[in-house]
C-alpha cells in the first residue's frame, strides 16, 4: 500500500521568504496562503485553484490566492518545491500604453507600398484572469 | 471583446482569434525580451494542441497565463523577489514548516 506521506512534495525553498511575509501578513491571509501551500504539497492545486504558468520560466506557476494575493511557486526535481513570490499581484484597472516598440528602419519614400490605412484596431487592454475560487 | 474566461468550448472563432491575437501581442510587450523565446516556444505547442484537440482551453490558458506573467513583471515587490533568489536547501514537511512559523510567532514577546 502507497503510503500517502511519501507522495507530498516538500518545500526546499523560499522558507524565509514565507516567514518573512507571514511576519506582516492578516491571520486571513496566512490560512489561505497555508492553504494554498498544502494543496501544492499534496498536488491538488490545480483542482482547488486558478494556476496560471509563468511563460518565461518553465516549472514556475503563479497559484491565486485571493483576489489580490498571489503566491509563485516552483516545482523541483524529488518531489519538492519552492516559494518564490508571496504577494499582491498587479491590480491595474486601467493599463497603460505597453512600451513602444523600436520602430523598423525606414526605406527611402520610393520603395515603399502604397498607405493602405492602420487595419488593426487600437490595442485593448488585456483581459483579467478568472477570480481565484 | 470576447472574454476568454467566458469562451463556450468550442473551436476558436475567427472574431476570438482576432481579439487573441491583440491580447497576445499587447501582453508581449511588457515582457523582457529574454523571455520572448520562451513565450513563443510555448506559443507553438499550444497552437499545435489546439489544432490537434480544438480545445480552446489550451489556448485561453496560455493567454491568461502570459497576461498574469507580463502584470507580474511590472510589479517592482515581485521583481524584487525574482532578484533575491536563494539556493533550494533541505527538503522540509510544509505541515512543520508551517507549524514552526506560527510557533516562532506565538512566542515572540508581545504576541
Amino acid at each position: 500500500m502507497t503510503n500517502p506521506e511519501r507522495r507530498r512534495r516538500r518545500l526546499n525553498l523560499g522558507v524565509a521568504r514565507l516567514a518573512r511575509w507571514a511576519g506582516t501578513a492578516s491571520q486571513v491571509e496566512k490560512n489561505a496562503v497555508y492553504e494554498a501551500l498544502f494543496a501544492v504539497s499534496d498536488g491538488s492545486v490545480f483542482r482547488t485553484h486558478t494556476v496560471l504558468d509563468d511563460v518565461q520560466r518553465t516549472g514556475e506557476f503563479f497559484v491565486l490566492v485571493r483576489e489580490s494575493l498571489v503566491l509563485k511557486v516552483s516545482m523541483h526535481p524529488f518531489n519538492t518545491f519552492g516559494i518564490l513570490y508571496i504577494g499582491p499581484q498587479d491590480v491595474v484597472q486601467d493599463e497603460p500604453t505597453p512600451p513602444a516598440e523600436t520602430p523598423p528602419p525606414t526605406m527611402p519614400d520610393k520603395t515603399l507600398p502604397r498607405d493602405e490605412g492602420s487595419r488593426d484596431a487600437p490595442a485593448e487592454t488585456p483581459d483579467h484572469r478568472r477570480a481565484p475560487k | 471583446m470576447t472574454s476568454l474566461a467566458h469562451s463556450e468550448p468550442t473551436q476558436l472563432a475567427e472574431g476570438d482569434t482576432a481579439g487573441i491575437a491583440r491580447q497576445f501581442i499587447t501582453a508581449l510587450r511588457y515582457l523582457p525580451s529574454w523571455g520572448r523565446d520562451e513565450v513563443l516556444r510555448r506559443l507553438m505547442m499550444v497552437i499545435a494542441q489546439h489544432e490537434r484537440t480544438d480545445d480552446p482551453s489550451v489556448v485561453e490558458h496560455f493567454l491568461e497565463s502570459l497576461v498574469m506573467t507580463a502584470r507580474m513583471e511590472r510589479d517592482p515587490a515581485y521583481l524584487m523577489a525574482e532578484a533575491e533568489r536563494e539556493s533550494p536547501g533541505e527538503p522540509r514537511d510544509i505541515a512543520e514548516v508551517i507549524a514552526g512559523i506560527e510557533t516562532g510567532r506565538r512566542d515572540e514577546p508581545g504576541a
